[in-house]
Order: C-alpha cells, then structure tokens, then sequence
C-alpha cells in the first residue's frame, strides 16, 4: 500500500509516503464520519459556518494539511494492478479491472486465516457495498458486477462472506463476479454442484475438519450444501427455499400444522443406520424449511420477544414465547451476525455514505477499510464483554484519535531477550518498547485557539538544534519531564547515545 | 379521432368498465367491451383448468388438501424418496453426530498475544486501546 501510494505520488512530483502517514489518512477518514459537511474541502475550514457550530479546522486537530490529504487520498491505492492492460484471454478486462481491490481482499481473508480461532458456529451470508456510479459488464469502465436489486438497501457491489457466530468477526470475503468470470473459475466437478453450495466450500474451506457448525442462509443452503459440508468435517444448518433438489419439500408442504411455533420432521438415514441428516418443517409467520446436520428435533430454549398487543385496558408490552426445535435455536443464535455487521458499517461508521467518490475501486476499498474497522469494534465488543464502557461511536473517535497520533513509523528499541537472541525469525515490533515519539506540548497559541504547531527544545545531547522529538521511556514528569533528542532523519546518533546512557540499551 | 373517442369513452363508461384477465402467452389484457370480456373470462378459465396457469407458491393452501399423501413422490415402505435421496417420518431426540461443545473464539496479533473473550485485561490495570484492536484485525503486511 505505501509503495503503490508513494509510487503513484512520486509520479505526480510530490513527496512520497511512509506506513505512519497513511495509517494517519485512515484516522483522518474515520475522524471525518463523525462531522457533518457538505464537501471535503469544509473540513479543514477555520471559520465556523454557525458560531454554534465547532469549527472542524482538520489542519490544526490532525496536523495534516488539506493540500497534503487530498494527494494522498487521490493517490491511494490497496491493490497491485498489473501493467500493459488486460490479457489476452481477458477481452472484457473485467480480471483486470478486478485486480485494483483483489489485494486487499485477499490480505484480510488470509489475515484472519492465520489469525482468527472462530468459536464454534460460523455464519455465511451476503453483503453489499454501495456504488451508484457507472458499472455492469457490458460497459468497460466503472463496477465491472454491478448489483441492483429491490429488497437490499443499497446498489451496488455484492460480496459473499463467512463470519464467526459469536464474535461476528468477518473471516472470509468472496466476491460476486459475472456469469462468465465466475463459469471460468469453476473446476470440473464444482461444475456439477450448485453454485451456492461451491462458493460455501470456499468461504469455510479454511476451517474444514474441525467439527464446527456452519450457518447459512437460502442462497447457500441444500441437501448437497449440507453433504458436502459433512464430507469435510463441518456440520450445517440452514434454511432451504428454492435448492430444494433431494430436499422433502412436498411431503413436508403437506403437513398440517395447527399453531406458531409448531415443527414435523423427517430424517435422512445414513448406510449404517443413525440419520444423516434432518428435515424440519416449522410454522412462524410463514413456513420455514430446515436442512441440517447437528442438532435435534427436541424442544430448544424458546424464542421470546417483547411485542405491542391492544389489550382490554389499552396497549401494552407483551411478553410473547414460541417454541422452537433445537435445529432452530442453533441456526437462530448467529444468523444475524453479518447482518449486523453490516448495519454497523453502513448506519453507525458510514464511512461510504460520508467520503463521496467518482472511483469504484476506492469506494470499493474504503468499504473493506469499514469492515476492518467495524472488526475492530467487534474485537473490542467481545474482549470487553457487558462491562464495555465505549459506545461505538466513541470507540470509532478514539480509534481515530490513535491513528492519527500513530507512532508506526519510529521502531521501538528494546533488550533482547535470549530466545529473542537465538530466534531469527522474529518480526520487528513497532511503537512499543522505548522510542522516539512527538511531545504532546504545543506552541503557545498566538490568540485564542488551539495552537498548530509542536513544541520545540533543544536536544538534550547535541544542544545546538531545536527537535519536537522525545523519548518514550523519559516522559514521567517525576524523573525531569520529556527529553528532547535529535530524529534519525537528522543523521545523528543522539538517540543511541540517550539509550546508552539512560536505558543501558544498544542499537 | 373517432376511434379514439370511442375508446375513451369505453375506458370511462360506468355501464361497461374495464376488465383485465391473464391469458397464457398473450399477458395482461384490458378490455371494457363485454362481449370481448365473456369470451378472455373464457379464454382465462380453460386455461386454469388446463393448468396452464400456476398460482404462485404463497397462494396454495396445501393443508386444505383432502387427501394428505405427498404427491408425486414415490413412497418406499418406511419413507419417501426425494430425487432418490431416502427421507423418513421420523423426529431426532438426541443431536446427530453428537453435541457441538462451545468453543471459544480468539485473535492472535502480530505481536503474539491472544485476545478472546473476555480478555481486554493486560496486566497492571491496563487495558487494551482501540488502536490495539484495530492492528489485530488490519493486515499489517498490507503497510508495506
């Protein structure tokens, strides 16, 4: 990302970039969904619009320039697109269009492959990213899968994804390509399952033989989804619609069911006898069809939900319980986690709705920018549990407020310790352990304001140059306040020698 | 201009108003002339009857059905076949292949330390920032 960035700027004559400054683009980005404004430009203005209104004036509260953002914004590039334009077995160019956000997909499915232990329910679904831009592909420009169907909140781009049931972290991303793309892509025997069935072995393969229980929604759910899913050790539930081949639509249809909340069931046996699979019928406010391959048919906890009813003595809050199989209880407990996570990204950070752009791979980008962020919030969710002090509009500002205040680019020193020593394989830390770092002081303001400028004191061991640079290990105030030391870019060792005497520590 | 008048006047007629009917591979069609009407409502009932016409899934009433059998689907003598695959009357008591035990979910961040549930404590008083949470979710190697 900062090479293809800092290429694109060098390009344009101007300064290239480093990890640290775009990490503070992205807090620049998230700390401009929590202001309301017309244009981009109206942040960084100095003159409030209303003298009730905070003025937002970004160059003073972030330290970057206007001019500075919107390079790096227009210059901002997540995926690799290889030169000298489409292949030759590519005459569409939609790969390679595809190409400008393949990266980063691939980087946060692989990511979260390595890094992610699910609990023990994953979720499948779809999601939307919004785009009313140009796009289709029977155009060479613009979305080359655009998307636009009635009973989804947004047009846009389609992708598939897998979540974990209880966290509601995304952990695999898929994107909805054309017909023929996606034709081209297909083996020889994932030609002969349903498609809903192959792109649900793409989305859990990772986590494949590991007995979890996998959930999907109508698109994705099947008898062969269910099979298939057994063949690799998962297990699955879901609700079967229109795949219903191999499925006991008609018998089940047949059944009458006298109330809510009532269920038949049918079992598919295995050769050796004990069922394989079963079939549930449940009555709601229309019937449900229910293939899986864990649970039962026994009683599960019921569902209740608080609901207004129009009694004798006016409306009140009703408490009202259904019963339910377990088959049920399971597919109902985390159906609606990339639901939910999708609400979060598009009502609560609204990060597509707020940043306009005439480029779908940027919008495209920055939406995957939203589902890491969102991730974050998720992370924070679940490790801090009911006692969570931060609202998620808090989190997202102090998230901002991080990023912008980052310190990745200064590589922390540290000793280090013997497996460290013998252990060559150890990636570098970054931001931790005793390091250079900005001063929080400020200039004094010339007038009433916030000042926009960092505090500058000589260096405490070359003593002739002015730095806005200190340490990291020196800033308590009882050992003598912060220490001001020459930056490497200067091309002195004030540092090292300050880590010598100080900390007993080397380079 | 006359042949529009009449046809304005027939949509706006009272005595004769317009009728609409769904005839199998003609669609939608409108008509307020009554002879014209008697014979699509003919045209539309043969079609019905012929079955021709299907009403959509959500207007059947499948347990109003006097006879309960599945149809269409041969019965074995314990169950039925589905497109071959064998499915039997039968309710599960006890969850196939065994209870799923719960298990609980971690992060594992570049540094090597472990995030699960409930683990926002790191020791000394301290917990973890959101700038924590969002590098254990961003791919870092993406930075370079």
């Amino acid at each position: 990302m900062t090479s293809l960035t800092s290429a694109k700027l060098i390009g344009r004559g101007l300064a290239s970039t480093l990890p640290g400054e775009i990490l503070k683009v992205l807090g620049v980005l998230i700390l401009a969904t929590r202001f309301e404004f017309g244009s981009r430009a109206d942040l960084w203005a100095t003159e409030p619009r209303s003298k009730q209104m905070p003025v937002p004036a970004f160059n003073a509260r972030t330290g970057m320039p206007r001019l500075r953002f919107d390079a790096l914004w227009s210059a901002l590039t997540f995926s690799k697109q290889p030169t000298g334009g489409p292949a030759a077995d590519d005459p569409s160019g939609e790969r390679f269009r595809w190409a400008l956000v393949n990266d980063f997909i691939s980087s946060i499915s692989a990511h979260r492959e390595a890094h992610v232990t699910p609990g023990d329910t994953i979720c499948v679904d779809e999601s939307i990213l919004k785009w009313y831009g140009l796009g289709g592909h029977w155009i060479s420009v613009g979305l080359p899968m655009y998307v636009a169907i009635d009973r989804k909140p947004e047009n846009g781009r389609e992708i598939q994804n897998a979540a974990c049931g209880r966290s509601g972290i995304i952990l695999h991303l898929h994107l909805v390509t054309t017909a023929a793309d996606k034709h081209a892509n297909l083996s020889a025997a994932e030609t002969q399952l349903f498609l809903g069935t192959t792109v649900l072995q793409r989305l859990v393969g990772p986590w494949a033989g590991t007995d979890r229980i996998v959930r999907a929604d109508s698109y994705f759910a099947s008898v062969e989804a269910a099979l298939s899913l057994q063949a690799s050790g998962l297990r699955f539930t879901g609700v079967v619609k229109t795949a219903h081949r191999r499925f006991p639509m008609a018998p089940l249809a047949a059944r009458h069911l006298s109330a809510r909340g009532d269920w038949v069931s049918m079992v598919h046996p295995s050769p050796s006898g004990p069922p394989e699979l079963i079939a549930v019928l449940r009555s709601d406010r229309d019937r449900r069809y229910f293939v899986a391959s864990a649970g039962s048919t026994s009683a599960g906890a019921p569902c209740e939900r608080l609901r207004w009813r129009q009694l004798d003595g006016g409306a009140e809050r009703v408490a009202v319980s259904m019963t339910q199989p377990e088959v049920a209880e399971i597919y109902y407990s985390c159906c609606a986690q990339i639901d939910r996570h999708n609400r979060c990204r598009q009502d609560d950070l609204r990060l597509a709705h707020k940043l306009g752009t005439h480029d779908w791979s940027q919008r495209v980008n920055l939406s995957f920018l939203g589902v890491c962020i969102v991730d974050a919030w998720m992370l924070h969710l679940g490790a801090r549990g009911p006692a969570a002090s931060l609202k998620q509009a808090t989190f997202y500002e102090d998230l901002a407020s991080g990023l912008i205040d980052n310190t990745f680019d200064s590589t922390g020193w540290r000793p280090r310790t013997a497996q460290a020593a013998t252990d060559a394989t150890v990636a570098p830390a970054y931001g931790v352990g005793v390091h250079l770092t900005p001063t929080t002081k400020r200039r004094a303001p010339p007038s009433a304001g916030v000042a926009a400028f960092l505090a500058q004191r000589r260096c405490r061991v070359f003593r002739t140059n002015r730095s806005t640079l200190v340490c990291f290990g020196c800033r308590d105030t009882s050992v003598g306040g912060e220490i001001f030391l020459c930056g490497p870019k200067t091309g002195r060792d004030c540092f090292r020698f300050h880590l010598l005497a100080a900390h007993d520590a080397w380079l | 201009m006359a042949a529009q008048s009449f046809w304005r006047a027939c949509l706006s007629s009272r005595r004769h108003p317009t009728r609409y009917f769904v005839i199998p591979r003609w669609g939608l069609v409108m008509t307020s002339i009554p002879c014209v009407s008697v014979l699509l409502r003919r045209l539309h009932l043969v079609a019905r009857s012929r079955r021709r016409f299907m009403a959509p899934m959500r207007w059947r009433v499948p347990h109003r059905r006097r006879d309960f059998s599945p149809p269409g689907l041969p019965s074995t003598t314990s169950g039925t076949l589905a497109h071959g695959f064998e499915w039997r009357d039968k309710a599960v008591p006890q969850p196939i292949g065994g209870p799923v035990p719960r298990r609980p979910w971690s992060v594992r961040t570049q540094g090597g330390e472990i995030i699960s549930e409930g683990g926002d404590y790191v020791g000394f008083g301290r917990t973890r920032a959101p700038l924590d949470y969002f590098f254990a979710v961003f791919p870092q190697v993406l930075l370079s």
